[in-house]
């Protein structure tokens, strides 16, 4: 039987161009190894569930080259109850995140909650309406500050507007689940929170999903919806009451 | 005149800072007589959001048209192969969403050999 022979149309998936995207995709799966071996060392080690970490940096650290990042290590976010959320694309098959524990994620949104609250009662037994107008962008920038690109619960871009940011795409659900969280301990409805992430997605993007709720990506909203339903589960404590 | 505020700091955000990031994640030159990039793109404000784009171009042309756009899943990357002189095949192990699929573009025709997609669209964009 005569050598297969090489179809006429056969072109290599990656050319002499495409190196780059043959790299970067070695970089992405040497990268969930690294992950998968390091919980599994973990586990045998008879660490805790909630200890399990690991970082990228052993063997000249290519995420690090990749990103620019110098922190990548990464724990399985554990709550308060124990729970642990289910992320089907992650390597340790849950959500992941730099600090295992998200209760500061929760206070940030409760102070955030209180200062606004505080804000509107007071222009309201003042009949100063300016007061109120000062809340709202009080806690639109609050959210801006703590959930915005670079922000102090945005795990998924490290750097700064001047220096630029880096990516760590391995913590975007846990900074989706961080809005959801932040929001409700604040006080706002989950459409509230979902106006608010999708309405820059549908301003700015043109990948917006128009035909989805809020113009979010389904795991987008998913994550999202894990974190408000964590906080409104009362396992980060009440948030006020409104 | 939350909307109003909302709709202020939008415009700032998208003058002045670059929320979106996009990143070439290679190329392959003359498949089937035509041009491929594929890039990768991230949207942060407050949502969070990852796109990779299948761009496809003509030879000798720099205008590139988005072909293929979807949510990563766990397969980042999708392979595109050469299936006829003006047809190919866009492989991937699983997405999590689609955003755009065509299915002809500019006499080409394309395929899709897609495992899973975790979150199904009947209203994904498609053209036929």
């Amino acid at each position: 039987m005569p050598p297969e022979q090489p179809s006429p149309f056969q072109t290599p998936a990656f050319n002499e161009a495409g190196e780059d995207m043959l790299n970067w995709t070695e970089t992405w799966q040497r990268r969930r190894r690294l992950a998968a071996l390091a919980v599994d060392q973990g586990d045998a080690d008879g660490g805790d569930s909630g200890d399990e970490t690991f970082s990228g940096g052993g063997g000249g650290n290519d995420l690090a080259d990749a990103t620019g990042a110098d922190d990548l290590t990464s724990q399985i976010v554990v709550l308060p109850d124990g729970s642990k959320v289910p992320d089907s694309h992650s390597p340790t098959g849950f959500m992941m995140a730099p600090v295992a524990d998200l209760s500061h994620v929760a206070a940030a949104g409760r102070e955030a909650g209180n200062i606004y609250e505080r804000m509107a009662r007071t222009s309201l037994l003042l009949r100063n309406p300016l007061g109120r107008f000062a809340a709202v962008p009080y806690l639109v920038g609050s959210l801006g500050v703590h959930l915005g690109q670079g922000g102090t619960f945005d795990y998924q871009r490290k750097g700064n507007s001047v220096a630029g940011f880096a990516r760590l795409p391995q913590f975007r659900n846990v900074s989706n689940f961080n809005v959801g969280l932040f929001g409700q301990q604040a006080g706002l409805s989950l459409d509230q929170i979902k106006f608010l992430a999708g309405a820059f997605a549908r301003f700015n993007s043109s990948n917006a999903k128009p035909d989805e709720p809020f113009g979010l990506d389904a795991d987008t909203a998913k994550f999202i919806e894990h974190g408000f339903d964590a906080g409104r589960s009362g396992i980060f404590n009440q948030p006020r009451s409104r | 005149m939350l909307f109003i505020l909302l709709l202020m700091g939008f415009f700032i955000a998208k003058e002045f800072w670059d929320v979106c990031i996009t990143e070439s994640r290679g190329k392959m030159l003359n498949i089937s007589g035509h041009n491929f990039e594929i890039s990768e793109t991230n949207c942060d404000f407050i949502a969070k959001e990852d796109h990779i784009n299948v761009l496809a171009s003509k030879p000798g042309q720099t205008k590139q048209t988005p072909i293929f756009v979807y949510s990563p899943g766990r397969d980042p990357m999708p392979v595109i192969r050469s299936t006829g002189p003006h047809s190919i095949r866009i492989s991937i192990a699983d997405i999590s969403s689609e955003i755009l699929r065509m299915n002809n573009w500019e006499g080409l025709s394309i395929e899709y050999d897609i495992g899973e997609i975790t979150y199904p669209s009947q209203t994904a964009e498609t053209a036929k």
